[in-house]
């Protein structure tokens, strides 16, 4: 049912869980010293949201919730829904491409820099349809347009993935600096399935490297390089929910979090 | 030195406590909980842990009283070491108040076990006539413990600790739907006493087994069938029993841990 192990990478030792992800050992989290941050709060600062404790949410236009700033793109709306470990539903209540909802952390805590690694990681789902959604998950600048028609806004710093428009839930790594995007595709990694849980995760190694990660397993990148990273911007936990027409999808968020050394 | 650092396998999980502060860690609820992997490993599990520094209506619990009208007493935070919440109903007989987590987040299903512990107070207005109720129920709310000491609703999933005016015990049940195994005489209620009660569920194929604990000792277990039974809130609840001061459940903390 649950058997600890440790396991060692770059000097890092974490506990993982052999029975139930044993894919801990290639994922995002392996490097990521959680054990020695918990007994040091002087080493780093971790975002946790599972959705089980969560401001509540009053509904207007836009929805309106404590530490979060949401946006809409004409419409759009967000709610906790029934589920095991916590569901926010994000719903972009459109089937007219570019509308739909963003929400955003409202203070932006992360800042890329030298020596000041950053680990992130979301479990999120499409439903109707997974091919007809423009959404992001990542980092981004506040910015209440981060994308407008389904084209991330250049004019903020991001890292994250996502999809934007006609990409058919193929869901590509992008990176941007000083208007500068860098994108790879994930490929078949990254491509969503209708009402599939897909875990999407990158690690920032300071500003010497970056690496990008899909169900706990690393996907090499070959436009996105470490010179990209964005170091001006302070960042904040984004997401993005739009319709690319046709159809109303739906993005479930199970959980996000995200590590930066002080 | 108060401390003194233990590691402690339990099923093949591995745990570190407190040798001098809790050295009996080793027998309770949480030790084949995989809370070290869950530190490091988001994926595995989801975890609730409210210690009641902070309360903000609607984030941790909401709070609902029956019928309308609030008790002269106020829910939420009260001074406490440790951070305290405080539940308040009014004295008629059969008011009560809930507060409810903000979605129904718990599932018991094959192959994700889960722990719940809390450690609460009740001081009786007067002897024998308090109600009140902790754990996790689908769509917990108004009568989630029936009138006139009737216990919990006759139609639910869950497993919850509760307590009904004209006993002194403390109660457990669990249920599927309107199949319920109820134990009457788990433990003795003192009022004014705080108690920790938890249970584990196993997560077995079909029918899942759950253990409940009371001050961290194992109790007998019992069976619940997994299939048909829907997500559940946690939640925790007080009632009036008739003719006595307010009732208010105080709850120091409550911890709810779910594999994935």
């Amino acid at each position: 049912m649950a058997q600890t192990r440790s396991f060692w990478k770059n000097g890092v030792m974490g506990f993982f869980d052999e029975d139930n992800n044993s894919d801990y050992r290639t994922g995002v989290w392996a490097d990521c010293p959680l054990l020695a941050i918990e007994a040091d709060p002087s080493l780093a600062y971790v975002f946790m949201e599972d959705f089980l404790s969560f401001p509540a949410i009053t509904d207007g236009d836009p929805p309106t919730l404590a530490g979060w700033t949401c946006a809409q793109a004409t419409i759009g709306g967000i709610a906790i829904k029934a589920g095991a470990g916590g569901i926010l539903e994000m719903d972009s209540e459109s089937a007219t491409g570019g509308q739909g909802i963003q929400m955003q952390q409202t203070v932006a805590p992360f800042l890329c820099a030298a020596n000041k690694d950053i680990w992130f990681e979301t479990r999120v789902r499409v439903d109707d349809t997974y091919d007809k959604i423009q959404f992001f998950a990542g980092l981004a600048k506040i910015d209440t347009t981060l994308s407008a028609a389904g084209d991330f806004d250049t004019g903020s710093d991001y890292i994250g993935f996502g999809v934007e428009t006609t990409l058919a839930g193929v869901t590509s790594f992008y990176i941007c600096k000083d208007a500068a995007e860098l994108s790879d595709s994930m490929g078949t990694a990254g491509t969503l399935g209708e009402d599939t849980w897909i875990r999407l995760g990158f690690h920032i190694d300071g500003t010497t490297g970056i690496h990008a990660f899909i169900d706990g397993v690393e996907v090499a990148l070959t436009n996105v390089v470490y010179t990209g990273i964005p170091t001006t911007d302070a960042l904040s936990v984004s997401f993005v929910c739009q319709s690319d027409g046709t159809n109303d999808p739906l993005l479930d968020i199970d959980w996000v979090r995200c590590a930066q050394l002080r | 030195m108060a401390s003194k650092l233990g590691s402690y396998w339990k099923n093949f999980v591995m745990n570190f406590y407190d040798h001098k502060a809790h050295p009996a860690f080793r027998y309770d609820l949480w030790a084949n909980c995989p809370i070290q992997a869950i530190k490091c490993d988001p994926t595995l599990a989801h975890v609730f842990l409210e210690d009641w520094f902070y309360y903000t209506a609607g984030k941790e619990v909401t709070v609902a009283v029956y019928p309308a009208g609030a008790p002269t007493a106020t829910t939420g935070l009260t001074a406490g070491v440790g951070g305290q919440f405080i539940l308040c109903c009014d004295s008629d007989d059969n008011d009560e108040t809930y507060a409810v987590s903000i979605g129904e987040s718990w599932l018991f299903a094959e192959g994700k076990p889960l722990w719940f512990e809390c450690k609460i107070k009740l001081t009786e207005g007067a002897t024998n006539k308090a109600n009140w109720i902790i754990g996790l129920m689908q769509e917990a709310g108004e009568n989630a413990l029936l009138d006139n000491g009737g216990g919990p609703a006759a139609t639910y999933d869950g497993a919850v600790f509760y307590k009904v005016d004209g006993t002194m015990s403390t109660m457990f049940e669990s249920s599927n739907d309107t199949t319920q195994a109820t134990v009457t005489t788990m433990g003795t209620f003192v009022s004014g006493t705080a108690v920790r009660l938890g249970f584990y569920y196993n997560g077995a194929a079909t029918t899942g087994v759950i253990t409940p604990y009371i001050d961290g000792v194992a109790k007998t277990a019992q069976s619940i069938t997994n299939s048909g039974l829907a997500e559940m809130e946690l939640f925790f609840g007080c009632k009036a029993g008739g003719g006595v001061p307010e009732e208010a459940l105080q709850v120091d903390w409550i911890k709810c841990v779910q594999l994935r």
